[in-house]
């Protein structure tokens, strides 16, 4: 067995031991608080699969649907403009200044604007998720480029390698467990975003359908939506791991 | 045959070497003996046509090298292998970079004859993390082999192996040398290094750097000595007086 599926294994394993913990945590503050408010795992479990398929998985689709979207735009600008700013000195000084000044910039607060310009559609809820993944993936690109050592170029060059070719067999394989940190590291931060995003202008979402539970005091609908949200977070995380254990070898 | 005549080159205008003339033929080696930093790596990189001359010329079979040339391997002293990459991917980078489709015959066929050259062949499938120093430095020379250079430029190549492995490559290389008819540039730090396999030996100093060859003896074959001979720990302790000497003036 490779060493990648072993601590893929590894890893479901801590991640079900987790889980365990957790559970038995929100188990035992249910207990003590003895509130309806928090109902037990049971309880609420019971009501997942009552959810299930319909209304719940039309939610849950829909926000994946945004995500993995977001996931493709934000993936789509960042690598190809990180690699340029990792590369050209000219464009990392004219471009880096204004990024690293937008990077700190709550992007959640940008909501409002990007509802004006892009309207109260889809494009406004993938884009604001978009706008997260983008900056948290372009500075970890950049930085991966260069890192690359320059050793590597000048044994490309030595075979009669061109700058596409430094590209291609140097950049993107040193630039691609980049992308899934940067995915990675993102990922919990757009979905926080991609929550609140659809409490505005739309009836179909995870964020969308916890508040509606919430202001319909159906607490155990809203802690199934809570945990339906989780589980879409484990399985992005779960999917950037496989990733990695495939593609991605030291 | 590499023939370099009155080459100087430099960074940022100020030479670091300067009227460096010799000529290496093919199953020969010509070894550059030099301190760190006297240009002996810009040397081999203007060889290998990475780095231009301020003057004199670089030739490889009578055509002046201007970039680099496929029939020109450069081995450095970092193996570089590219570790996102199966050590038989490693070592047909070259090919790819020539066109090569990856699925050919021929491909397949260079590569294996280029590990199988360097013993590597069972180590194909693996991951450079896997390797061992040796092993590693096996690997970039077998990348360079790859492209079936009649020059090999080598980079200080074994500077940072155990000395046992250093000695089985060195013996590896000079067996290389006169199968393949290679024309060799090797430049080291190590004087017994530079006896062993040095058809000639110069020594590189001063600032900017020229060479002065050591020997006036007829050019002889890379391992021509026994590493136990007296007659070879006589012929370092002379090369040694005649660096210090030159490396003193």
């Amino acid at each position: 067995m490779t060493d990648g599926r072993t601590s893929l294994l590894r890893r479901f394993r801590d991640l079900a031991g987790g889980a365990v913990i957790l559970v038995a945590a929100w188990w035992l503050l249910a207990l003590i608080l003895a509130n309806r408010v928090l109902p037990v795992p049971p309880v609420v479990f019971g009501r997942l699969f009552d959810l299930l398929p319909e209304p719940l998985l039309s939610h849950a689709g829909a926000s994946l649907g945004r995500v993995l979207r977001a996931v493709g735009l934000a993936t789509g600008f960042a690598v190809p403009f990180g690699i340029l700013l990792g590369r050209n000195r000219l464009a990392d000084s004219l471009f880096s200044p204004a990024a690293y000044l937008m990077y700190p910039v709550p992007k959640i607060a940008l909501l409002p604007v990007v509802f004006l310009i892009l309207g109260v559609g889809e494009a406004a809820r993938v884009g604001i998720v978009a706008l997260v993944l983008f900056f948290q993936m372009l500075f970890v690109v950049r930085d991966a480029v260069r890192a690359v050592p320059a050793s590597y170029v000048r044994i490309l060059s030595g075979m009669g390698g061109k700058p596409i070719h430094t590209v291609r067999f140097v950049v993107i394989p040193a630039v691609f467990p980049a992308i899934l940190t940067g995915l990675r590291i993102g990922t919990g931060t757009a979905l926080a975003v991609l929550f609140f995003a659809e409490t505005f202008f739309t009836r179909y979402g995870l964020g969308f359908f916890i508040i509606d539970s919430w202001s319909k005091v159906a607490y155990t609908d809203m802690m199934a939506g809570i945990v339906s949200l989780s589980v879409l977070g484990i399985l992005l995380f779960t999917v950037l791991d496989l990733l990695e254990s495939v593609f991605v070898r030291r | 045959m590499l023939v370099f005549q009155t080459c100087a080159a430099g960074y940022d205008g100020v030479p670091v070497f300067r009227s460096v003339s010799f000529s290496v033929g093919e199953g020969h080696l010509y070894a550059i003996i030099g301190r760190s930093g006297c240009g002996k790596t810009t040397l081999l990189s203007c060889a290998a046509g990475l780095h231009a001359l301020y003057a004199g010329t670089v030739s490889r079979a009578g055509e002046v090298v201007h970039e680099p040339h496929p029939r020109i391997g450069l081995v450095p002293q970092d193996p570089g292998l590219f570790p996102w990459y199966t050590v038989a991917r490693n070592v047909g980078l070259g090919l790819e970079i020539a066109g090569l489709s990856r699925r050919s015959a021929g491909y397949r066929q260079r590569v294996e004859q280029a590990l199988q050259s360097v013993g590597l062949l069972h180590c194909a499938a693996r991951l450079p993390s896997k390797l061992s120093g040796g092993e590693r430095q096996r690997v970039s020379l077998a990348r360079t082999l790859a492209r079936n250079p009649d020059v090999l430029l080598l980079d200080e190549p074994f500077s940072a192996l155990d000395a046992l492995t250093r000695e089985a490559l060195q013996d590896d290389l000079v067996q290389l040398l006169s199968v393949r008819r290679i024309a060799a540039v090797l430049v080291t730090h190590s004087i017994e290094e530079a006896v062993f396999l040095g058809s000639r030996i110069a020594i590189m100093t001063g600032r900017p750097a020229t060479l002065h060859e050591l020997d006036s003896e007829p050019a002889g074959k890379p391992g021509r000595w026994s590493r136990t001979d007296r007659a070879y720990a006589e012929q370092c302790r002379r090369v040694r007086e005649l660096f210090a000497e030159a490396d003193h003036d």
